[in-house]
Order: C-alpha cells, then structure tokens, then sequence
C-alpha cells in the first residue's frame, strides 16, 4: 500500500471515530517532522503531479461520506476532504528554505 | 474534529511569521509581492497583520461557541480561546513595536 494511502486509512480511522487529538497529530507541516513525511512528499511528487486532478480523487476515494454514519461515529465530508487536499500539497510542494513560499503555504493551509 | 488542528497550525504558523518579521529585508519582500498580487482591504497589510487576521477568525468562531456554560470548565471550541487569543495578541504585539508613533 503506498505511503498516501496508508496516511489516508489512518485519517479515516481517527474521522471514524471522532478523534481530534489523534488526528492532529497527523496533520505535522513543520521541517522537524519525522522522516516519514519527507517520504510521503516523494510519494506526492510521483504520483500525484500538480498538473492532475488525480490527488484530489483519491482523497475522495479514500475517504468517502459515511452514507449511514452510526450514533458516535464521524465521516469525512467535503470540507474536510480539501483540506486533506491542500495538506497533501502542501508536502508536495513545500520547500522549507524558501520561507517566503512557505507562509503562504501555511497561511492558505488555515484559511 | 478539527479543533486541535487548527491550534497546531495556529502555532505554526505564527512561529513562521515572527521568524520572518526578524529579518526585515523578507518581510519586505513578501510585503511588496502581496501588495502586487492586489491583497484585499486596499492597504498592503504586514504579514503579521495577515496571520494574525487569520487566527483572529478563529479566536471569534471559538468565542461564539456555547457548547459550554458561563462558568463551567472550558468545553467544545471554547477551549481554545486562550491559545488563539495569546498567538494574536503576541502577533499584534509584534507589529506594534514597528509602528512609528507620529507626534
């Protein structure tokens, strides 16, 4: 499984079951991240050109409205899934040395 | 859901912000190229001036929450309002130290 989808199974499982703390912890976007983020750009780069759509439908794929969601349990909803979008990008594209490019990134990120 | 994550990026991002505000000659630079782009409000806003907008929108939409009673312990987005109301307040405070009082 590749590392985008991995990262996407653990965002729907911590959606699932409505938890914030642990799905915060995924969304890391400082240069002190754990090497594996640094893989999962590698991962966006190939695969998931700027030039396709091709990100934003396997984010779809990945984490689909719950049509039936259970009492207590959450679902992935549009809003949510942009944002899972961007943060994608965001790894895709950042470069921490360009610190101007990153605040903008950063800023789009919380808008 | 998305609560804490937005306090992480909130931090974040101001870290990035007051890192850039330290060195002059980037603040400008970014200034400038967001004055070029036709940022909203007319006036070319510093990027602290922008980040902490940001954070204050947050602070608002926490502030309006009432999912928890008056006195009661901080609950729902409530509990948030400290941290968003310390990051654009450190924020303004930055930009305030570059202002020049005119007499």
């Amino acid at each position: 499984m590749s590392l985008v989808v991995q990262f996407l199974s653990g965002i729907r499982a911590h959606v699932l079951a409505q938890n914030g703390d642990e799905l915060s912890k995924n969304f890391m976007v400082e240069d002190a991240a754990p090497a594996i983020y640094y893989q999962l750009a590698q991962d966006l780069k190939s695969s998931f050109p700027p030039s396709s759509d091709s990100l934003e439908k396997m984010v779809d794929r990945c984490l689909p409205e719950e049509e039936d969601a259970q009492e207590g349990k959450g679902s992935p909803w549009p809003g949510f899934n942009s944002f899972v979008v961007d943060f994608l990008e965001y790894w895709r594209d950042i470069n921490f040395n360009d610190i101007s490019k990153l605040h903008i990134k950063l800023s789009s990120l919380l808008k | 859901m998305l609560l804490q994550t937005s306090m992480s990026l909130s931090m974040a991002l101001s870290k990035v912000v007051m890192k850039i505000d330290s060195t002059p000659e980037l603040a400008a630079q970014i200034r400038s190229a967001g004055a070029a782009l036709g940022d909203e409000g007319g006036e070319s806003k510093s990027i602290v001036e922008m980040a902490a907008d940001i954070i204050q929108k947050m602070f608002t939409s926490c502030l309006t929450d009432r999912s928890s009673t008056r006195w009661s312990t901080p609950k729902g987005k409530k509990v948030a309002v400290y941290l968003f109301a310390n990051l654009t307040l450190k924020l303004l405070f930055a930009v305030s130290h570059h202002i020049t009082p005119t007499p």
